[in-house]
């Protein structure tokens, strides 16, 4: 048994070791084409789609080709255009695989410095694909400093977007404004396009501005909405929920609705309430009643998610208003809780005449919730209504009403 | 009993990775630091023997198969350069005779230690004083020099002293040049060994100690890189890289200078190196000046130590 096992163990390990080298070979002769081609040429590009399939087995070698100190040795290469071809290669494919390990070898590459501008410019794009990193966010913001390539300062706004740091809108939108540069257009057309759910309100944004360009910005909004829609059915839970979430932002279509639909099952509830979110968003009634029933729900995180999703969708759109205002005076006192909860946080003042006709509501709850919609609100009609209740049986109602008062005091 | 998977084994390989990485690492840097350690104790020595003018003791540093002293003459333009001593033997009594003529007061600021792989470079600043035992007379002392390092049997020893190396200031300079045509042949004969894309031929020319530096167009030794300690690395990547890649060396011998027993020799070239890959169809040229020491052993010459991208002051 023990012989059996100790060949067992022998065997296997020769197929695993010849397994590792005959993969290190692999990406040794991937990488010599890297180094033999120009980027972007046919036999460079299908280098890197080889290398990605490949995979992380391959990412140890290529993480050697993004320090400048490594080219020595076996490694060494007596031409930077060689080692601009590998390097450049390689951080494609590190981005692409989306190897989060490379991201600090990476971000500190995208200033200027020993890098070329073809490194640096795919290295900020690779820096997007390995997703939130606060140190990365920093450094690019930090990058605008000293940064005056218009290319590179484009692509680092671009490559915020990507990471969910909008603050670097403005050079996109200098980028395509009218009289702007063509080719920054097509740079920021064209990565927008790439931008996936974090792009679409930035999107949806400009599309909704006069420029020249809409017709490209469309097809770009088109792309990514493609995207999302395959994106719903994702093994990750995080990425079917930006997905719904970024698709209530696009418009109405029968296909968006459908894919959105079928989430309504979906086995997590984040993923769940932001396509309901989303659905009722673009004003579709499935997506409406989904939410309206969870808020009456008995489970209280059902509620929570419920109200949290129509605080978002009121602030967005105009469509769950009428709704809300009616559930104040629905039956079940917890639609009622629930409505004052979101316009409250929503601050819709339109609603306070309707929040004033139940702050006697007989459930101390329901009285609470529209006192601090009132005080959210801040509407200097409401203080004699609020006043009344300082002294209401139930000490949270007297609490908040307090509050509420000094809310409208401060507002002054 | 179970096989495990690949993706188990594949762990495992990572796992084993990192563990001989942990243990390894921590060994790789301090052996580094122990060697700086090392070298600088050896520099001390030789240090402490100029200032007691104790030969004995400087030249205890210094490998006694293989040691040169080239002059910089305070230029940085290595066309400028000489060989002032070809041998440990040949350096002895120019020591000796100079230390009882003058009383050296000096202290060794260390710029740059630059180790890899049992090769070294040391950079160094010697300052301070230096007295006419004879007369007196004291005159200041200020000079950049350069020392490049052999791990022997444990011990570093001294193969090259670069003496007053200039700085960028010193500008290019301008005094006559000359070519020796046996040099110069063999440097030729280098070139066409590239063209021929022979690693065979090319290995046999050079030491087998060689040390391939690239000084990355930078006249200042902080910014050279060793990139070859070892003969027999270099050979393998020569192997691989004229597998994968013809070169042509267009090659102008600017300078040459040989030794008074003409057993060393210095050469500056400048080349065009432009290299085709067979693996695609990008193609590379760069133009380059080269620093190559050479030794004379059984009648023909060697490489010890290349200089490739060496830039030369405006």
């Amino acid at each position: 048994m023990i012989r059996t096992s100790i060949l067992l163990f022998f065997v296997s390990s020769s197929f695993w070791q010849i397994g590792c080298t005959t993969t290190e070979q692999e990406v040794s002769d991937q990488i010599e084409i890297l180094a033999s081609n120009e980027i972007d040429s046919e036999r460079w590009t299908q280098a890197v789609d080889d290398l990605v399939a490949i995979g992380r087995p391959a990412a140890r070698e290529l993480m050697v080709l993004l320090d400048p100190g490594s080219y020595k040795g076996k490694h060494y290469r007596d031409f930077r255009g060689e080692i601009e071809q590998t390097r450049t290669g390689a951080i494609v494919v590190l981005g692409r695989i989306k190897h989060k390990a490379a991201s600090a070898q990476i971000h500190p590459r995208t200033a200027a410095g020993t890098y070329t501008f073809k490194e640096r410019v795919a290295s900020l794009k690779a820096v997007g694909e390995l997703g939130f990193n606060q140190a990365a966010v920093n450094a690019l913001i930090s990058l605008f400093d000293g940064e005056k390539d218009p290319v590179i300062r484009l692509y680092t706004a671009l490559t915020l977007v990507k990471l969910n740091e909008p603050s670097a809108n403005g050079e996109i939108h200098d980028a395509l404004a009218p009289g702007g540069d063509a080719t920054l257009a097509q740079i920021a057309i064209s990565e927008l396009g790439e931008t996936n759910y974090f792009g679409v309100p930035l999107l949806v944004d400009l599309l909704a501005s006069d420029g020249p360009h809409q017709e490209n910005l469309s097809s770009a909004l088109e792309s990514v909405e493609k995207s999302l829609i395959q994106q719903l059915t994702s093994d990750d839970p995080d990425i079917r929920m930006r997905s719904a979430n970024a698709l209530g932002h696009i418009s109405i279509k029968p296909n968006i609705i459908s894919a959105l639909f079928a989430l309504l099952d979906d086995p997590s509830n984040l993923v769940r309430f932001n396509a309901a979110a989303a659905m009722s968003r673009l004003g579709n009634e499935d997506g409406t009643d989904f939410l309206f029933n969870s808020m009456g729900s008995d489970d209280p995180v059902l509620r929570a998610n419920a109200i949290k999703s129509l605080v978002d969708v009121q602030q967005t759109s105009t469509t769950v208003k009428d709704l809300l205002i009616e559930s104040l005076s629905n039956k079940n006192h917890l639609m009622r809780t629930g409505a004052a909860q979101v316009l409250g946080e929503a601050q819709v003042a339109s609603a306070v005449p309707q929040l004033i006709n139940v702050i006697n509501d007989s459930v101390s709850e329901v009285r609470c919730n529209v006192v601090i919609a009132l005080g959210r609100i801040a509407a200097q009609s409401t203080r004699e209504d609020l006043a009344r209740l300082v002294d209401d049986d139930d000490a949270s109602v007297a609490y908040y009403a307090e509050w509420a008062l000094k809310e409208i005091e401060g507002s002054i | 009993m179970m096989l495990p998977s690949a993706t188990q084994f594949r762990r495992f390989g990572n796992l084993t990775t990192l563990i001989l990485f942990a243990i390894a690492l921590p060994s790789l840097v301090f052996a580094d630091a122990a060697s700086t350690l090392l070298i600088h104790q050896a520099l001390g020595k030789e240090l402490a023997g100029r200032r007691r003018a104790n030969v004995e003791l400087m030249t205890t540093v210094l490998d006694k198969d293989r040691f040169v002293v080239y002059d910089a003459k305070g230029q940085g333009d290595p066309i400028g350069w000489s060989i002032l001593h070809e041998s440990v033997e040949n350096y002895t009594p120019a020591l000796e005779r100079d230390l009882k003529i003058h009383k050296y007061d000096i202290q060794r600021t260390y710029v740059l230690t630059n180790v890899a792989e049992g090769k070294a470079f040391v950079a160094i600043v010697d300052s301070g004083t230096v007295t006419d035992r004879a007369t007196g007379g004291a005159s200041q002392y200020l000079a950049n020099n350069l020392w490049m390092f052999e791990k022997k049997k444990e011990e570093w020893l001294a193969t090259a002293f670069i003496h007053n190396l200039g700085d960028t200031n010193a500008g290019r300079f301008d005094g006559p040049t000359s070519a020796a045509p046996d040099l110069e042949k063999f440097l030729r004969k280098e070139a066409q060994a590239w063209r021929d894309g022979s690693a065979n031929t090319i290995a046999g020319l050079y030491h087998p100690s060689i040390t391939v530096f690239d000084a990355y167009h930078t006249d200042a030794p902080t910014g050279w890189v060793i990139i070859f300690s070892k003969g027999e690395i270099f050979n393998e990547w020569l192997g691989k890289r004229l597998d994968l890649t013809s070169y042509d060396i267009e090659r102008n011998v600017i300078h040459t200078n040989i030794s008074a027993s003409g057993t060393e020799a210095l050469a500056i070239t400048q080349d065009r190196v432009t290299v085709s890959h067979n693996l695609g169809n990008a193609n590379h040229s760069a133009d380059r000046h080269v620093l190559w020491t050479l030794s004379k052993q059984g009648g023909d010459w060697l490489v010890t130590n290349l200089f490739w991208n060496l830039r030369r002051p405006d």
